[in-house]
């Protein structure tokens, strides 16, 4: 185990945004997190991240304590990406990818920056002033800076939300093969199709609890992504590749 | 020529200009005057200094005892204006911080006139300038405190503007109260002036600005992180707290060292980081320098309109700042930026 949390509890105004939620990720996987609005899917990813010390529980990586590791430690275990970026960034895109070595810039070559830029399919952009940029853009450039940051552990907010449907495919295949490398993952994820085509394990909020956690054919089950959504669907084989499929099935 | 090429280009050239620039508004603030020198006058008084000329003359003890102080005074004031205002911008994630409008500078105002008052007659300068000091940092740093719980900067930037008018009309108040020969007028705190410095009074503030601009490029790239913000900064491994105390104390000082000088001068610390980022782009190591330099030329070459434009009487340097920094600014905001 590289990352987990034990009995993670965060309370706000009296609600519990996550209410014992226990994980534990190994080197080389690629853990989904699903749930509706408000399960405490991000919540989870702050706790794991150090942004948020839980109220109850602890979250580990690497044995250290995220909540007591001073930022310098923590930047060296994991990475982030969120789901959005500051839009008035000025720096060039080169320069930000470059940010994700700050801790060890010395040690940093021109070619592990173009590298990681290579992966996320930014190469071309890389004179370009990150403000100009879409939104999807800049998110893959998000991308490869957490890559470049190369850290064991990654962590990712819906890092395909303003991505197109290439670039979703892209950027999960990127994830799948960093885990081949040994990196372990989590993502939040709010398309489960994504998850479900590449996650190793998927963890199933719903209420800040862990409704199920396993391999997809494990927990995408029709009768509980359907109560956990308050929404009808069906679960069937994909016709193309070896994991299920989800659909909502209300007739319009 | 690629990009980037051209962007280094552009940066050697800005470097260039500033470096002459500096060398041109110092020439100017030695020439200018009611008493005629030229060059050679200059040159005389480098010799009688170093001991080559033993022939002194007026043009000498002006040049020395007057003019010298008074142009480095307005490059040391100027550059640290400038730094600090990198350093605002940068700790607070917002172009509009600037260390008159903040707060900052009437906050080292009072507490340059605290330190007059602790000082005795006669004495040495270095206390109303530590004051002075002491007072920007205590501002910046309550600022710091402020930042963490008012995430949005452009708020942040409010309570620094109702704190500035607050203190700026207590310094003004005190001043104007104060009725003491030590106590340099209310038109020096409050317009801001170079007219009164000595070689001590500038011996005392060129350690706490070097100091303070040493403070800021050491977190330059820190800076630039925090540029992506202050989760992704975390996220990267600054610091933001740390980086935060280290920037604005460093400001605290610069401006501490800047108004002790030249009292509250408001627009260079905004204007000049403003358009020498306009220039060469958002890394804050190399903007700090060159705004710097920049920050010099302005504060030093408008102390050369100041004292000439309506001489013999010399218009406060802060009114020229502000009627010159206006435009550059409104010009600045309103066209497409290339940064």
């Amino acid at each position: 185990m590289v990352i987990g949390t034990t009995g993670v509890t965060v309370r706000r105004d009296g609600r519990a945004l996550l209410d014992g939620v226990d994980l534990d990720v190994a080197p080389g996987e690629l853990v989904g997190v699903v749930g509706p609005n408000g399960a405490g899917k991000s919540t989870l990813l702050r706790v794991l991240a150090g942004d948020m010390a839980p109220d109850g529980g602890s979250a580990r990586i690497d044995g250290d304590d995220v909540a007591t590791a001073t930022v310098q430690r923590l930047a060296r275990l994991r990475s982030f990406v969120g789901p959005q970026s500051a839009s008035d960034v000025l720096f060039r895109v080169r320069d930000v990818v470059a940010m994700g070595r700050h801790q060890d810039r010395r040690a940093t070559t021109s070619e592990a920056i173009s590298a990681a830029m290579e992966r996320v399919d930014v190469s071309h952009l890389a004179d370009r002033v990150m403000r100009t940029l879409s939104s999807g853009e800049q998110q893959r450039v998000n991308l490869a800076r957490a890559i470049a940051q190369a850290a064991p552990v990654m962590l990712l907010d819906e890092p395909t939300s303003a991505l197109d449907v290439r670039h979703q495919e892209l950027v999960m295949a990127v994830l799948r093969a960093l885990a081949g490398e040994g990196v372990a993952a989590v993502a939040v994820l709010h398309d489960l199709n994504l998850a479900a085509a590449h996650a190793d394990r998927v963890l199933l909020l719903d209420s800040g609890r862990a409704a199920a956690l396993g391999t997809p054919r494990e927990v995408f089950t029709a009768d509980r992504l359907s109560a956990a959504y308050a929404e009808p669907m069906a679960v069937i084989d994909h016709p193309f590749r070896d994991c299920p499929l989800v659909l909502t099935t209300r007739v319009r | 020529m690629t990009e980037p090429d051209r962007h280094h280009g552009r940066v050697l050239r800005t470097y260039w200009l500033l470096a002459l620039g500096v060398v041109a508004v110092s020439l100017l603030g030695l020439l200018a005057g009611s008493v005629a020198v030229d060059l050679a006058d200059i040159w005389h008084m480098v010799e009688v200094r170093l001991g080559i000329a033993d022939d002194e003359r007026l043009t000498d003890s002006v040049l020395w005892a007057i003019r010298l102080p008074r142009v480095l005074a307005g490059l040391v004031a100027g550059a640290g204006l400038g730094v600090a205002g990198v350093a605002l911008q940068g700790s607070f994630r917002n172009r509009m911080a600037d260390p008159h409008l903040v707060g900052v500078a009437p906050a080292a105002g009072l507490g340059a006139v605290a330190g007059i008052a602790l000082t005795p007659a006669g004495g040495t300068p270095l206390i109303m300038m530590l004051m002075a000091g002491a007072g920007g940092i205590a501002l910046a740093l309550l600022m710091r405190r402020i930042a963490e719980n008012v995430p949005e900067s452009g708020q942040l930037i409010l309570v620094g503007i109702a704190l500035g008018f607050a203190l700026l009309a207590l310094l003004g108040a005190i001043v104007l109260a104060w009725d003491s020969p030590r106590v340099p007028t209310f038109r020096f705190w409050v317009f801001g002036g170079l007219s009164g410095v000595t070689w001590s009074t500038l011996g005392a503030a060129v350690p706490l600005v070097v100091l303070g601009g040493a403070g800021v490029f050491s977190v330059g790239r820190s800076l630039d992180v925090l540029a992506l913000g202050e989760d992704e900064a975390r996220h990267l491994g600054v610091d933001v707290s740390r980086l935060r105390l280290v920037t604005l104390s460093s400001v605290g000082l610069m401006v501490g060292g800047a108004v002790g000088l030249a009292g509250v001068i408001g627009f260079v610390g905004l204007v000049v980081p403003m358009v020498i980022r306009g220039w060469v782009g958002p890394a804050h190591r190399r903007l700090a320098v060159l705004s710097a330099l920049g920050g010099a030329i302005a504060l030093a070459g408008l102390d050369v309109v100041a004292r000439t434009v309506a001489a013999p009487v010399e218009i406060p340097v802060g009114l020229i700042t502000a009627i010159g920094g206006a435009p550059v600014l409104v010009w600045f905001l309103l066209r497409r930026p290339r940064w």
